[in-house]
């Protein structure tokens, strides 16, 4: 008995040890995958689009404030995009002003104060914040972060920019987090002696060393970051109050209070009520193919660079 | 997709073949033959693939449903009702939307759309050429339009013209002081531009200008993501309005009262004012099908208009067809 | 310099005290940072279980929702979040991690392997909505499959390519090229150098990228909205085989994340402690789900032998 599974065994590994040419050229065709997975996106989400490229209105696409897809009767639509970029714009940015002390000074703490027990648990605490999935930070707006605003700050409304950057920081902060501890990491441990010996205290190398020796790390962390604000769909949809708003003052720290609609949240909102082939769906895959652009720009600019660290340590 | 005979037989002829070669291969291993076997597995994987995703509802008999998402709550307590009822019969509801729902069924994916406008002249034509058959409408309910306002607001009552103010592109009344309420800016919650909710409140309240265009909403209006997201704004913020069918109004959130004049009694929108006309901001709810109905369509459609379906309407805060 | 420093020449002086000071208060606002990311998710998440608490029970899981998810449990989604995983896992972990194979052991040094590279990481930083885009365009239009269970299951497995891929190549790339030389030095192929020796040595780490990838296609929402994604699907749920088997692949198909949004924004009178329920539960999915990669790994490092 123990014999015939041997040779069974011994079989199928001829078998597959046989099968070498057909599993290299499946091996291959799969690591070719990714380029074809990427260009097929890019392909899919032009095709889409494309029919309305000669007539829309690019200028008014990118610098104006009416967005009206599917007009009152007798009106023509309007395709004026520039509140929506405005609201991405503004998310970004006030999450940014969030996460990345946040995650800066986390990411820190981890890497170079914390007592190697604490840095464990931080780490794992930190994976399971990237874990929480997206629809789980818009319903914590929606129910309780509103709320809270409202009771804080006094305000009639909750959802608002404040209430998606809060909640888009935090989806980004362990993102940052990884990064640049990554980057910290990466600095020579002869860079932090030299700096002791000369008689500096572990902060002084923080910001005198390290700061400047991992600022390309710490750049394409805040870059990912970026990426993923500007890419989040549920959490800015569900927290923002979606309101094409643009302020008249963009120096009133108060404009944070203000409800925002972000171009995420415009594809998912609109998508499902408007008819495959229309012209409105095809400008929804427009926005598709600006959020497409930006995304993979930030990340292969920020790759480019955290490779450039790999090859210098 | 390959749901005929033809390429079942030939998956078959696949499988067995694939089961001789591979018999062959363990006595003369063979990298030529190998080739082929990896290869014909490959198509073996991608045919039962294939041909289960078409094995789908065999055992049931399934009618799909499409259409406005105002009606999507109606549509499932239907479809819930309905299966305890028929063991039989598959349904599968969705609210993308009026325009998707008639879209869907002029290609024949579903067979039957909600929707809550009438279907326009130049889907009727598309569904005639499609199908052969003009498109049947049936209104199975009707559905009123309530303003919602915070539940301390001391405004309860507002006339088409003040609304007209608050809502339309270049109306003036921006803060509730305006109309007899507290000194708080107003704001405005609404849907996305391309539900069927957005654009009958719109003809309703903005109305057309004197050039016969009509007037669009006022810039800075909340597009939500939900009907109940809009009446849930409305209850936790003091100086919002927003609009929604009567259907989603819940014990914490207010609604105004209309009046068709500035000064004339407000109507509050109940079962009697929609059906009588007196509540001005008020619509039909429409089923379509392709030509009449037929077998379970059928039977489905007319216990809709029959009393237990109707009894559903009125269970969804809608207003049945009998009143 | 101080009068201090003159009686001992050993003490801080006011310089050191003064960095001494810095230090500790930039330690605790280091502190502070992290800490402030984690306790009040923490909070909230108690408090989110805390409200959902009256209906937690085996029959919320098991039983279907009823009055459109007014009452009732919530299998149907679950049951549908599981059936996503499983399809998405089928289509993308294979390619996955032959991809991750060849980035490691197979591509050569050139530009070829750098576009690879790239697109793996461009991949991963596509939004979730451009997936899901592209889901639409590609799998349920062009490829004919309708908004369905199959077609969600593609549009999950593209936008989780990278996750395996990037898991599959960090754990070959872990073990020792000491290891394969030996094996080359049997007169071993580079497949049977793999198959042997590779493989069995970085199992754990595939194995924790499959993981993470269960965990992402579990949590997404965007990329299944327009895809397959329904707000309730009437199928028979009479006799457990039923309940067990509720989708076919053509069919559209309820998911815990997408019933989340539902419940939460489209369905009117909902009870505040469904809604809670519903997160609750997904939530403890995912934890559970990430719990087990993390031990995985944990295991992993404190066996590994080289």
């Amino acid at each position: 008995m123990s014999s015939g599974k041997k040779s069974i065994r011994a079989l199928g590994a001829k078998l597959l040890d046989g099968a070498e040419l057909p599993i290299r050229i499946a091996i291959t065709i799969c690591g070719w995958s990714s380029i074809l997975f990427v260009g097929a996106i890019f392909f899919f989400i032009f095709k889409e689009a494309a029919p309305v490229f000669p007539h829309l209105d690019w200028g008014e696409f990118f610098f104006a404030h009416r967005w009206i897809p599917i007009p009152a009767e007798g009106n023509e639509p309007s395709y004026g995009a520039m509140g929506i970029l405005y609201g991405t714009f503004a998310i970004t940015v006030v999450s940014m002003f969030i996460a990345m002390p946040l995650g800066l000074g986390a990411a820190v703490y981890i890497s170079e104060f914390a007592p190697p027990r604490r840095k464990e648990w931080l780490k794992i605490l930190i994976e399971f914040l990237a874990a929480i999935p997206s629809i789980i930070w818009g319903f914590i707006g929606l129910v309780i972060m509103g709320p809270l605003i409202q009771k804080i700050l006094g305000v009639e409304v909750g959802i608002n920019l404040l209430n998606a950057s809060i909640m888009v920081a935090l989806m980004a902060v362990p993102l940052i987090v990884s990064i640049s501890e990554d980057a910290l990491r990466a600095v020579p441990d002869s860079y932090r002696e030299a700096a002791l010996a000369l008689g500096a205290s572990k902060w002084e190398i923080v910001y005198k060393v390290l700061f400047p020796a991992a600022r390309n790390g710490l750049l394409a962390a805040s870059m990912l970051g970026v990426g993923r604000a500007v890419g989040e769909t549920m959490a800015v949809w569900m927290a923002s109050g979606n309101t094409d708003n643009i302020p008249e003052n963009f120096f009133n720290p108060l404009l944070v209070l203000e409800r925002v609609k972000a171009l995420t949240a415009t594809i998912a909102g609109e998508m499902p009520d408007t008819v495959h082939g229309s012209e409105h769906y095809q400008v929804l895959f427009v926005i598709g193919i600006v959020l497409l652009t930006i995304s993979v720009i930030i990340n292969v600019v920020s790759d480019l660079i955290i490779k450039g660290i790999r090859k210098e340590s | 997709m390959f749901c005929d005979d033809n390429v079942t037989y030939s998956m078959w002829r696949i499988l067995t073949e694939t089961s001789v070669s591979a018999r062959n291969s363990l006595k003369n291993m063979n990298r030529k033959q190998l080739i082929k076997l990896g290869a014909q597995g490959a198509l073996t994987l991608g045919l039962a693939i294939s041909l289960s995703s078409c094995g789908g509802g065999d055992d049931l008999n399934a009618i799909s449903v499409n259409g406005s998402d105002t009606m999507l709550q109606v549509g499932l307590a239907w479809a819930e009702k309905y299966q305890q009822l028929n063991d039989d019969i598959g349904l599968t509801v969705n609210g993308e939307g009026s325009g998707t729902g008639i879209k869907a069924l002029i290609n024949g994916t579903i067979q039957i759309a909600h929707s809550s406008r009438p279907m326009k002249d130049t889907e009727r034509e598309q569904i005639k050429a499609a199908h052969g058959k003009e498109a049947v409408q049936h209104i199975v309910g009707y559905d009123g339009i309530a303003v919602f306002v915070h539940p301390s607001n001391p405004v309860k009552s507002l006339s088409l013209e003040q609304l007209h103010g608050i809502w339309a592109e270049g109306g003036t009344i921006n803060n509730w002081s305006q109309v007899g309420g507290p000194d708080l800016e107003i704001n405005r919650a609404g849907r996305n531009n391309a539900s069927g909710t957005y654009s009958f409140f719109q003809s309703a309240v903005c109305g057309k200008g004197s050039d016969g265009k009509g007037i669009e909403f006022k810039q800075g209006t909340a597009a939500m993501p939900g009907s109940t997201a809009v009446v849930e704004f409305c209850e936790t913020t003091p100086s919002a309005i927003g609009y929604s069918g009567m259907g989603y109004k819940t014990e914490k959130v207010g609604w105004l009262q209309v009046s068709k004049t500035t000064g004339a009694a407000g109507v509050g929108p109940s079962n009697p004012t929609v059906a009588s006309g007196d509540y001005p901001i008020a619509r039909a709810l429409y089923i379509y099908t392709v030509g009449e109905p037929e077998g379970d369509v059928k039977e489905y459609l007319d216990w809709i208009k029959g009393p237990e379906g109707q009894a559903i309407v009125e269970a969804e805060s809608f207003v049945p067809l009998s009143n | 310099m101080s009068p201090v420093s003159s009686s001992n020449p050993f003490a801080a002086g006011g310089n050191e005290i003064r960095k001494q000071r810095t230090e500790n208060i930039a330690k605790n606002v280091m502190l502070g940072a992290a800490i402030l990311l984690i306790i009040p998710v923490l909070v909230i998440i108690g408090y989110l279980f805390y409200k959902a608490s009256p209906v937690l029970s085996w029959n919320y899981i098991w039983d279907v929702p009823r009055d459109l998810g007014r009452q009732g449990g919530i299998w149907l989604p679950l049951i549908g979040t599981f059936y996503l995983v499983i399809v998405s896992l089928m289509l993308v972990a294979p390619v996955g991690i032959l991809a991750g194979i060849y980035i490691n052991e197979y591509a050569p040094n050139n530009w070829l392997t750098r576009c690879i590279n790239m697109a793996v990481t461009s991949l991963a930083g596509v939004p979730s909505i451009v997936h899901a885009l592209f889901g639409v365009g590609a799998f349920v239009l062009t490829l004919g499959m309708g908004a369905s269970l199959l077609a969600a299951a593609c549009t999950i497995a593209v936008m989780t390519i990278p996750v395996i891929v990037t898991a599959t190549r960090e754990a070959l790339a872990a073990v020792p090229m000491a290891f394969r030389e030996a094996c080359w030095n049997m007169g071993a192929t580079k497949w049977q150098t793999i198959r042997t020796i590779v493989l069995p040595n970085s199992i754990s780490g595939i194995l924790t990228g499959v993981i993470l990838e269960i965990s992402r296609a579990a949590g997404e929402t965007a990329p299944i909205l327009f895809t397959g994604a329904a707000a309730s699907v009437a199928v028979r749920t009479a006799t457990v085989g039923d309940k067990l088997m509720p989708y076919q692949l053509d069919d559209r198909f309820m998911a815990l994340s997408y019933h989340l949004h539902v419940v939460a924004e489209k369905i009117s009178g909902m009870p505040q402690e469904m809604k809670y329920g519903t997160a609750a539960v997904l939530i403890a999915l995912i934890v559970v789900i990430n719990s087990f990669s993390i031990t995985l790994r944990l295991y992993l490092r404190s066996r590994k032998k080289w």
